[in-house]
């Protein structure tokens, strides 16, 4: 994806999967006060799945389309994130929560690739179909 | 944050009604989660919560701009570790710890310093990183490469965690400002 527009379009896009991140986040701090950073794990997961997804369909029809890096890298770049996800475990592990840390690193990590995965089979299958 | 009380009323505009959210910054360690609590937005009136959205959403827009652009300067194969998706979410994860802790060390999450956490933090440092690259990358490389895939997937999770604990590791060596203000406090 070399065309501006194509970069425009993601970044915009970005910007909508961060704010529905952000509201994902604040929605489910009304329904549960916890201290265990489920949002974060939460959007991460359904966003690996779905990237998965768009990526075994996108296979199919050359290395990288343009809706793929406006819905792909764009959309699903921006609603998942990385950092927040390693600062709340540092915190956890900090706090010695132990098995929370674990969970939102590794556990995080081994869920979010079997759902990619996951994903990525679906979106082969759909394509051959 | 559960050290932030349930119970306080909700914050609508924090720049005129500075609450003290007592506990929940210092001194125990424990610090506001990135994107948790009252200031979240989620019990915010509909105006405030709107420019909240916006507020993250500019920011998230920059962030994935950048990610975008990188990713276009220094391209990478589906089939090999992905240097450039690796090295900007170490860079985020370090950045961003070190953010939420210089924002921690001077106050309340309220005003100003909710308005950047939430721009800076939540928009664009958590658009310029990426879970999703990671994990369908990972799985894409693992199914192909095991050894690679796998390497890039533990060594951008452990990298994170390091590069995050140094974030916010660099931001309480802010000394002198601290012993400055102590003596301040000490002498009043």
């Amino acid at each position: 994806m070399n065309q501006p527009w194509a970069l425009l379009a993601a970044a915009l896009a970005g910007g909508a999967g961060a704010a529905l991140r952000f509201a994902v986040d604040s929605a489910l701090n009304t329904l549960r006060r916890t201290d265990f950073p489920i949002a974060t794990s939460l959007v991460n997961l359904t966003g690996s799945l779905l990237l998965g997804l768009l990526t075994g369909v996108a296979l199919g029809h050359g290395n990288s389309p343009a809706w793929l890096t406006i819905a792909g890298g764009g959309l699903l770049g921006g609603y998942t994130t990385f950092s927040a996800a390693a600062v709340e475990s540092v915190r956890l592990l900090e706090q010695r929560r132990y098995r929370a840390g674990a969970l939102t690193s590794l556990g995080m990590l081994i869920a979010g690739v079997l759902a990619a995965g996951a994903g990525l089979l679906v979106g082969y299958w759909l394509r051959a179909a | 944050m559960s050290t932030a009380q349930p119970a306080l009323p909700p914050d609508p505009d924090a720049r005129h009604t500075p609450t003290p959210q007592t506990g929940s910054l210092h001194p125990d360690g424990r610090r506001p989660h990135l994107t948790r609590g009252r200031p979240g937005g989620a019990d915010a009136p509909p105006h405030q919560r709107l420019r909240l959205l916006l507020l993250v959403a500019m920011g998230g827009t920059i962030g994935t701009a950048a990610r975008e652009w990188l990713s276009m300067v220094f391209p990478f194969s589906r089939n090999d570790f992905g240097w450039t998706t690796f090295g900007i979410n170490l860079c985020g994860a370090l950045l961003l710890g070190l953010l939420l802790e210089l924002l921690g060390r001077r106050g309340a999450d309220t005003g100003g310093r909710r308005t950047a956490r939430l721009f800076a933090g939540t928009g664009v440092l958590g658009g310029f990183t990426t879970y999703s690259a990671l994990a369908t990358d990972s799985a894409y490389l693992i199914s192909h490469r095991p050894v690679v895939g796998l390497g890039y997937a533990i060594g951008t999770v452990a990298g994170g965690l390091l590069a995050a604990a140094l974030g916010i590791w660099a931001g309480r060596l802010r000394l002198p400002r601290r012993r400055q203000s102590q003596r301040r406090s000490e002498s009043a």
